[in-house]
This record gives C-alpha cells, structure tokens and sequence, in this order.
C-alpha cells in the first residue's frame, strides 16, 4: 500500500488529508486518485509538488518514478507567501 | 514643504514630545526623487539626524513613521506604512512595516510622515487631525492591553487610524510590538521605544486626500495589477484560501521548517500545526488591508469568539520550534501576544533558546519542549518584566551572554531568526546574516521562495545566491518605499512556472538559474542601463509613475532598492558594525540536521565574500566610496 497525503489548496479541493492506494508508479496513481476523485483531474495533480519519501519526482524519475508498498507520497500544491 | 509629484502629502511632521513642540521637517523633491518613501525615506532622516552616541533608549532616538507615495491612492496591497528606529534588540536601524488603515489616516490627516522625539514626563497619547497636533495624557491607559486601548481610543476620536502599545511596550520588553487595528509593526522592539518615550499611542484623522498627476492612467494600471493578483496561482488562490499559515507544509516537506530551536528542519506533528488543518477546523472567513485584493489574513473561531489567526510564522515559532502541537493553543496565544503587544517570531524564538538551556542544564527554569500548557503565564511575566520573563524579555542574545549556548542561540544581529531553517535553504541563510535589521525572512530576500517553495533551484549550492539576494533584497525594499506589500511582487513570476512544478520550462528555469548569477550580476550593477524599461509583470513601476509624475522604470526601482539597502548599511556602520556582525549561529554553519541526507550547513563566508562585492562594500562590509557615488550617496549627510 501507498500512503498519499494532500497538501495546500489541492487537499481543500479534494476534502481528504490521506489516503492508501496501491500503484507501481506515480503515472498509474495519478490515474487511480483521478477515478477516486472524478473532480480532480490527473493534470491537476501533475502541477503539483511530488515528493516520494522526501524525495522530489524531479530528482528521481518523474511521472515514471517506481513506488513500493509502504512508500508515501506527498501532493503540495503551488506555494508563496511568508 | 510643497511637492510638485503626485501621491505624496507634501508635509512630514517632527514632534518633540519632551518639549511639547512641533515643526515640519525638511524633505524636498529631489529627496523624494532619491528615497522615494517609506522606509528609505526613514533611512534619510535617521542618518541626518542619528549620532554615534544615541543609544536606542535616548531621547535622541526617533520613531519614523513614514509611508509610500502609493499609501492610500487605493493602489492594489498599498495601504501599508513603515516605522523605522534603533532597535533594542540590535542597537542598529530597524524597520517594520504594517498593514492596516494607519498609513492610508496619517496620509488623510495631511502627512507623508511622522517623526517622533525626545521623552515624555508622563505617559502621553498623540492626536493628530488635519495640521492640528493635540498631546492627551495617557495616565488612564497606561497598562491597558493593546485591544482595549484601541477601543477606548476609538471612544474619544471616531473613524480614526491608530498605533498603540501594550504592557510589553511599556515595561520595555526588547522585542515588544505596535499595533494598529489587528496589523502588527512587530519585529525588532519598535513598541519598546515607543514605552520608553512613554508614548501609549498616536490617533490621526482627516479628510485630506493624495492626488495622483493622472488620475485616468492609474485608474487603469491598478484595474491591471488587481486582475493580474486575482489570476495568480500564489495571489489569487493560495494566499486567499490558506493565508501564510499554508507554507508550513511544504517547509517541512523541504526540510526548513524550524524544529526544536532549529535542531531539525522537520516536524513530525506539522500536520497538526499546518494551515490546512487551521482552514479545515477554525477558519471563518479571510480578511485584507484596505485596497488589498489577495486578503490574506484569517478569522478564526477558537472558545466560541471569533478573532485573528496566526501567521506561519507564529506557528512556526510556537509549534515546531518548541515542539508544540497544539494549534488551538497557537490560535489563543495568538491574541494574547498581540494583546500583550510583543513579536510572536522573537518570544518564541527566545522561549526555545531557553529551553535548550535547560536541557542541556545550562539555565534551569523548568521550561522544556513539548510542555506547553504554562506558556500562556510565560508570556505575561515576560510582558510584566516578573519572575525569569525579566530575563527572556531581553531576548537570545543577552540571555546568551548571561547563560552561555552562544553556539545554538538562534539569532542575528541580535534578532531571533524565522522559521525558516535555513541549512536546507543557503541563499536564506546568507540573506539572514547580512540583513540589515538582523535575522528577518524578509530583509534577507527571502531567497527561499526560489530555493523550494514556488521555485526549486538547489537549495545547497552557493551559486548565484549571493546575485539573487542583492536583486531580492534591493527589489523588496523599493517596493515598501513606495508603501506596497512585499505579497504585491508574486505576481512578478510567471504563473507559468509558480503554477507547473514539474514541467520542462520550469525544470529547465530550476537548472538555470543558478547558472545566471553572471546576467543578474549585470543588472544589479547596472540597473539603469540594462532594465531602463516596464517590465510586463511588474505593474508597480507603472503605477509609481502614474501617480508621482517620478521618472521610474524597473531599473531605477532597483537602483532606488539598492541605495536604500546600502543607506541602512552605511548607518550600522557607523555606529560600529563590522563583517564580524554578519553573523549566523555555529549550528547552522558547522552542524547539519541530524540525521539529514545531504548532510549540508550553511557555507556563509563563501558567500559573504561574493555578496560585498557585489554590493560594492570592502572585505569589512562597509560600502566603498565608490559605491556611495554611484549610488548618489556620497556626502549623504546633510
């Protein structure tokens, strides 16, 4: 299992803090939250900040970026402001 | 004193409140032309009339309340005023800038600024109404909270703008606040001067207006810039919905969240303090300035009432850095701070210093992280001067000096650092120490923005750093000289970026940046010739000149930046700064987070040394004279 934990103003649009899937990359759970939550659309959760276990996607493999069970990945959505 | 440009009063006023006398003071068009306004006009006036002995509690230090040619002209974010003096805290020039409706009042009762000196006898409260000055004793407020003065206050002179103090201000506490409605001058002790020179508050009222040279052009520019701030992704959606508070989460995600006195960069109870959970569980609604679009600040309902809510950085001082998880008690201690009237970022910084102290057995006083449920009386008998808040009143620094720890006393210049850690963050680290006013988030550039929080450039390289703090720096300070909110400049990032994290433009930004450190060297040293234009994201350019009639464009704007920075510089040197005051503490420099991946501190004397050369200041951080001819500076001293 995934852990998936929503950040900034994308967790206010889709109303749940985390959630447990099973995917085998980032591609695919982007995919399988878009079914879950049909109003947030897999482009939505691309422009967001992806971490895999502190580590941004950008510094791994992007969309195609591997997970395994017991993994967590964060969504944050664009940030600013202090 | 008369100006020919548009959007200023014309008029600064001096009272001396020792001797009950008023004057105008001196500021001329070609001043206006060099320092604009706000803080950089403060700057001016410190440096002409400071001298090397005024200490910060003298009846020679001033309050310079001074606001932007843009205050009150119903400019997008610019209903914003600046207070500027020696700080308690630093003994250097601070300035804090406030939200709120007293610099647009101030401006109405006929007044660019506000120069306060000497010391009152007796506790005394200042009203001002269109040219006419009135002194009122204070004696029945004195020792009233800073909410309750205002409401008396608003009892004897309705619809008016004003600045109080609380029992922090008055009991000299080095970090204690002013307040104008619930918008807080709150960094560096600023209410403490006011206490010293017994001043309980200033009301001002009346019906004068700024008039702008062209009146149909700036209805359009900020038609422009408002549209502009409403269909960014940080202005028009982040801000409004999750307030500052919202950056909490990803700081910690990005490992620069103050922990535990700024041992770790994570906290694993943020989700508890984050502001998601403070917009899922207490929000009401949000609130703004006046004339301010993005409205950022929150209305929470904690114990049934309904009052202000925190800032990130309140949390982050009082939640991670003390390893409190309790957001309700944030939210209470919130108001009782602003009550109290002292900076949250300072307590909380001063509180957790205290106890490391008394982990490690260094200052015995029972404080520890993660016990909070005491605090609340903490920040009173720091408010009242009793018990230890005698001691943790006089902040890091001097309980440093008294107690040792100086290795983890988290501070610069003797200002308690924000919360942002900055080992995963090195421009901000840089930016930090050479600050003028001393570990601020904001007068250090604020270079974290780039380095993971809308941007991602390597947050651990030193290259271009030190270039990208000096335009930060020099761009945000010419931006509150002309009385606009620091939040106004988001908008100067491409949506396209901020808004596409992971996209190949935005990737191939993030890759760059650090690699054009040469091209923004150009600009900061040539301003003028190389940006001698509007650039399209910044309206505030557009909005200055259609206002004032001032020649500006972004270059000048950069030039006006960098002449103010380098003014302040100029006044801490003369009151004795060194390159030795550029200073970060040795946990940040020699020790990483424990257990962090890559193990990285902050490489500060690298740094340092690019930076004042790039600011044109000599290996002891003092600007050269040949920077102070390019700067217009030279001879600045009346």
């Amino acid at each position: 299992m995934i852990l998936v934990r929503f950040f900034g103003t994308l967790r206010l649009s889709i109303g749940e803090s985390r959630l447990e899937m099973e995917a085998e990359r980032i591609d695919q759970l982007l995919v399988k939250i878009n079914q879950k939550y049909n109003k947030i659309g897999i482009k939505q959760l691309k422009n967001a900040v992806i971490f895999i276990n502190n580590q941004n996607i950008n510094k791994l493999e992007r969309f195609k970026s591997r997970l395994k069970d017991g993994d967590e990945v964060l969504f944050i959505s664009a940030m600013g402001g202090g | 004193m008369f100006s020919n440009y548009g959007g200023y009063m014309g008029k600064t006023l001096l009272v001396n409140i020792a001797k009950r006398e008023v004057r105008e003071y001196p500021w001329t068009d070609r001043a206006r032309e060099l320092f604009l306004g706000g803080k950089i006009m403060a700057a001016k006036i410190l440096y002409d009339n400071l001298t090397v002995e005024t200490t910060p509690f003298s009846k020679d230090n001033m309050l310079v309340i001074t606001t932007g040619p843009l205050t009150g002209t119903g400019a997008p974010c610019s209903s914003r005023f600046n207070i500027s003096t020696l700080s308690p805290l630093t003994g250097l020039i601070t300035s804090s800038n406030c939200g709120g409706d007293f610099g647009l009042m101030l401006k109405k009762a006929g007044y660019d600024g506000l120069i306060i000196t000497g010391k009152a006898e007796q506790p005394l409260w200042l009203e001002i109404e269109s040219n006419h000055v009135k002194f009122h004793d204070a004696t029945d407020l004195w020792g009233e909270l800073t909410g309750k003065t205002q409401q008396l206050l608003e009892r004897k002179v309705k619809k008016s703008g004003k600045l109080v103090i609380g029992p922090a201000g008055e009991n000299l506490v080095r970090y204690a606040s002013i307040f104008s409605g619930e918008r807080t001058a709150g960094r560096a002790g600023v209410g403490a001067i006011m206490g010293w020179k017994k001043l309980k508050a200033v009301v001002v009222r009346g019906r004068e207006r700024a008039s702008p040279v062209n009146a149909n052009l700036m209805k359009k520019v900020y038609k422009k810039w408002i549209k502009r701030l409403q269909q960014h992704s940080l202005t028009g959606n982040q801000l409004p919905r999750l307030g500052t508070a919202g950056l909490l989460s990803s700081m910690n995600a990005h490992k620069i969240l103050a922990t535990r006195n700024f041992k770790y960069g994570q906290y694993k109870d943020f989700e508890k303090v984050s502001g998601e959970y403070l917009a899922e569980k207490y929000l009401i609604k949000n609130k703004g300035c006046t004339s301010c679009p993005i409205r950022c600040g929150r209305v929470v309902k904690v114990n049934g009432q309904e009052v202000k809510g925190p800032e990130l950085e309140t949390i982050g001082l009082l939640g991670p850095n003390i390893e409190n998880n309790s957001l309700k008690q944030i939210l209470q201690w919130n108001v009782l701070l602003d009550d109290l009237g002292m900076d949250s970022i300072s307590t909380g910084g001063s509180i957790a210093f205290a106890m490391e102290l008394h982990e490690k057995g260094i200052w015995k006083t029972g404080l520890q992280f993660g016990k909070t449920d005491h605090l609340a009386d903490i920040f009173k008998d720091i408010a009242y001067r009793e018990g230890i808040g005698d001691l943790l009143a006089e902040g890091t620094k001097r309980l440093a000096e008294r107690f040792g720890g100086k290795n983890f006393a988290m501070h610069s210049k003797g200002m308690e650092l924000a919360a942002y850690e900055p080992r995963g963050a090195v421009g901000q680290g840089l930016g930090y120490a050479v600050s003028n006013r001393g570990g601020c988030h904001l007068n250090a550039g604020y270079l974290v923005l780039l380095e993971g929080l809308s941007f991602d450039i390597d947050p651990f390289t030193t290259k271009a750093k030190a270039a990208l703090v000096t335009i930060f720096q020099n761009v945000m300070e010419a931006t509150s000289a002309a009385g606009s909110c620091i939040f106004s400049l988001y908008s100067m990032f491409p949506d396209l970026i901020i808004s596409k994290p992971n996209s190949k433009l935005t990737r191939l930004v993030n890759n760059l940046l650090p690699r054009m450190g040469w091209l923004v060297n150009i600009i900061n040293k040539y301003p003028t010739k190389v940006v001698p234009f509007d650039l399209p994201n910044v309206p505030l350019t557009r909005a200055i000149k259609s206002v004032t009639g001032l020649k500006m464009n972004f270059g000048k704007l950069l030039e006006i930046g960098a002449r103010g920075y380098t003014l302040e510089r100029l006044l801490n040197v003369k009151r004795g700064l060194t390159a030795l005051a550029d200073y970060l503490p040795h946990r940040l420099t020699n020790v990483s987070q424990p257990s962090a991946k890559p193990e990285t501190v902050v490489p500060l004397a690298k740094m340092k040394k690019e930076y004042y050369k790039i600011r044109g200041w000599d290996r002891l951080g003092r600007p050269t004279n040949r920077t102070l001819k390019k700067l217009k500076l030279l001879g600045v001293s009346k």
